[in-house]
């Protein structure tokens, strides 16, 4: 029986991943537009234009005037036996509020501007929606450095911390890209969390090393890739990794020499680096080391994961 | 280490002196004229402060004259007769004084090497480092508060602000800010290119939860293309500041950047939605970039000053904690990062750990993901960890299969003979 679960659990975790896949996740992300936006200056233009698109919506209404939410199809989660697959579609963390101009001018005049973020929050009471408002763009005089308008955005933005985005003209087709790119970003979004809590746990950004890897077939490539592996510690420049190779052409050599021989940090510290200006009359560092010497003993001889090097 | 012993005798020669003061008393009864005399020794013999062992050592002193000193040494005659019959205690000798004050010696040496120990068991006295390193561990510790009214809000710039490599760009960014009053300094950052921070008179200094990072267009799409942006993206978020802002500030007509605009923008979008923390702001140029920082430094004001919040020093993990329970800013007491602590944390050549750099290394190999290389550290964490598992394995097949069944990843994919055997060539064998 247990067999059975676990079969159906793994069909479910892989049907999971391809639909996280960037590039199929976006079939299964859909718009969800206020009926309400039908009736602003440029709502028709805006559904004619969608249905040239791929993208996916449906016009309701909503908890808000002219908002704009997502939805993803998770696919069916619980087994019932005999019930036919239905798809579930769930509310994504994100809300859109469009204001047209007029909208907007009134908002300001009667300074209700910091009403918007709780009647959103009432709206969709969701713990971790994120809010967006969507604004025509600001005609910003040249001498004006502060005009009350940019100052009101920027109260949005701090004090009820909802996100503003500003549409240049036509604002129809600045919204209708816009919706594009937000849907793209939200349809990935599970994909890069996942990633992002794995990258997430390390102080230092670990995806971008990967320019240098080793390619090991039949044996060879050892010797670069234990040069990579030393590279990897902050204090180790080429010639510095050359050294130590000259000592110990593989990690099984100076880890026997660490085991064996007590004196064996004392030894690396004093191997000579060879400095490829020559002969120099002023040269400083011309071995590896105590620190380094240390720092290597550390690093293949420490149990405790948590110490630092 | 050689020392002087002082051996002060509280009483040096009782014997004499009570003997002495016997016979004062007698002669100041029978009004005798001797009692003058008696009264100079007695006083001599007191202020004497060796040990005197007859009569006749006694003549040194003032007022002891021959008859004197007779008398006490017939004293002294009948004194031992009745000492060595037991009735009296003994008198003391020149060689039990002697021996006394070595036995007095003994103790003090005793001391003095305990002494000596206890010192060496202590840390030594400190160098001017440790000192130093001590001082810095113990402002680490020390919690400040600001109570309300007590701080000024001060924008921090990054002396490194430019987006070209030259001083004219801070210069600008100076010279509008000092335009526009927006009280500032510049100071060197480890992350971000503005800060704010509350200042109080003593000089301590909390970071407000805000970090601004202006990027120009052309920039923007530069650091794109060679990953710096999602470095620092990264830095940005491992800082703790829950507030991130991207200032995007657009370059002439944003053409021929690099890349095209609309790859740009999805950027910029996919950092909006899948981080939590960041909010996107875009400015026409230099000048409205600027005009934005002071828009957001007065609303600051309003939101910290006007508001009578007080604050007090937390750390990073309290700080996380603090920013998930309130979602609004609605307490009157806020924690922030002492600026101190932000600026050492976010430094990039910050210490790592064993666990760090064994990822790092086993992520050299082409075929190992990162998920890959992550199961392999869930299970031996450290370097050491594998080689000992590897030391434990009944066979060298055994070892070389050791990591091929490691599941990786939300699939659960095995890791596989080839990596497994990969990374067992690798530690255990010559090359």
């Amino acid at each position: 029986m247990s067999n059975k679960a676990d079969k159906l659990l793994k069909q479910a975790m892989k049907e999971q991943q391809k639909r996280m896949k960037p590039g199929e996740c976006q079939r299964y992300v859909r718009l969800v537009l206020d009926a309400g936006l039908l009736r602003i200056a440029w709502g028709q233009e805006l559904i004619g234009k969608l249905n040239n698109t791929d993208l996916k919506y449906e016009i309701r209404t909503l908890p808000a005037r002219n908002c704009i939410i997502w939805e993803r199809n998770v696919g069916q989660q619980t087994l019932a036996a005999g019930a036919a697959l239905e798809d579930a579609w769930h509310m994504e963390p994100q809300v859109l509020v469009i204001f047209t101009e007029t909208d907007f001018q009134r908002a300001l005049k009667e300074q209700n501007l910091a009403c918007i973020g709780p009647k959103l929050h009432d709206a969709f009471p969701a713990a971790d929606c994120q809010f967006t408002v969507v604004v025509p763009r600001l005609r910003q005089s040249k001498h004006s450095a502060g005009s009350s308008e940019a100052d009101a955005l920027i109260e949005l933005q701090l004090l009820q911390q909802l996100h503003v985005e500003q549409l240049a003209q036509p604002q129809c087709q600045e919204l209708l890209a816009l919706l594009q790119r937000y849907t793209k970003a939200i349809a990935e979004k599970p994909y890069k969390q996942q990633r992002q809590a794995i990258l997430g746990s390390f102080k230092k950004y670990l995806a971008n090393d990967n320019k240098q890897c080793v390619r090991v077939e039949q044996g060879n490539g050892y010797g670069r890739l234990w040069q990579q592996h030393l590279n990897r510690l902050p204090l180790v420049t080429l010639e510095v990794a050359e050294a130590i190779i000259s000592q110990y052409s593989c990690p099984k050599r100076m880890l026997e020499h660490f085991a064996n021989d007590a004196q064996a940090v004392q030894t690396l510290a004093d191997v000579k680096i060879k400095r490829s200006n020559g002969p120099q009359p002023l040269q400083s560092e011309r071995r590896i080391g105590n620190v380094l010497s240390n720092k290597l003993y550390t690093l293949y001889n420490a149990r405790d994961p948590n110490t630092l090097i | 280490m050689e020392a002087r012993l002082e051996i002060k005798l509280l009483e040096p020669n009782p014997l004499f002196t009570r003997w002495l003061e016997r016979w004062l008393h007698e002669a100041e009864r029978r009004n005798r004229k001797s009692q003058h005399k008696l009264r100079q020794a007695l006083e001599a013999l007191r202020n004497y402060p060796l040990p005197l062992y007859s009569g006749r050592e006694c003549a040194v002193l003032r007022g002891f004259g021959s008859t004197l000193c007779q008398l006490i040494d017939d004293e002294l005659r009948q004194y031992q007769v009745l000492a060595s019959k037991g009735t009296l205690p003994m008198a003391a000798t020149v060689t039990q004084y002697q021996e006394q004050v070595q036995q007095v010696v003994k103790v003090v040496q005793k001391k003095q090497q305990k002494q000596q120990q206890q010192l060496l068991k202590q840390p030594k006295k400190l160098t001017k480092k440790a000192l130093q390193e001590l001082a810095a561990a113990e402002e680490r510790e020390r919690i400040v508060q600001m109570c309300a009214g007590s701080y000024r809000i001060v924008l921090l710039v990054d002396t490194q602000e430019t987006s070209g490599k030259n001083k004219r760009i801070l210069d600008q960014t100076r010279s509008y800010l000092q335009t526009l009053n927006v009280e500032h300094e510049v100071r060197r950052l480890t992350v971000g290119d503005f800060l704010w921070i509350a200042r109080d008179a003593a000089g301590n200094e909390l970071v407000l939860p805000y970090i601004v990072e202006r990027k120009r267009m052309d920039d923007l799409a530069s650091s794109i293309r060679d990953g710096r942006f999602h470095e620092q993206k990264h830095r940005l978020a491992q800082c703790g500041l829950p507030h991130i802002i991207y200032l995007i500030e657009d370059y002439g007509d944003n053409e021929q950047l690099g890349l095209p605009l609309d790859s740009l923008l999805q950027a910029l979008t996919n950092a909006r939605i899948q981080s939590a923390n960041i909010q996107v702001v875009r400015s026409d140029n230099h000048y409205r970039s600027m005009c934005y920082l002071r828009g957001v430094s007065s609303a600051l004001e309003q939101l910290y000053v006007h508001a009578a919040k007080s604050l007090h020093s937390v750390d990073k993990t309290q700080l996380e904690a603090q920013s998930q329970h309130s979602s609004r800013s609605s307490s009157s007491h806020v924690g922030l990062l002492k600026f101190r602590a932000l600026y050492e944390d976010s430094a990039r050549n910050a210490q790592l750990t064993v666990r760090e750099v064994f990822v790092q290394q086993l992520l050299q190999l082409h075929s190992l993901s990162i998920d890959r290389a992550l199961a392999i550290v869930e299970r031996y964490a450290t370097p050491r960890q594998l080689l000992d598992a590897y030391g434990k394995c009944q066979s060298e097949a055994e070892a070389r299969l050791l990591l091929a069944g490691l599941c990786c990843g939300p699939l659960q994919r095995p890791l596989g003979e080839k990596v497994s055997q990969c990374i067992h060539q690798f530690y255990m064998s010559d090359f």
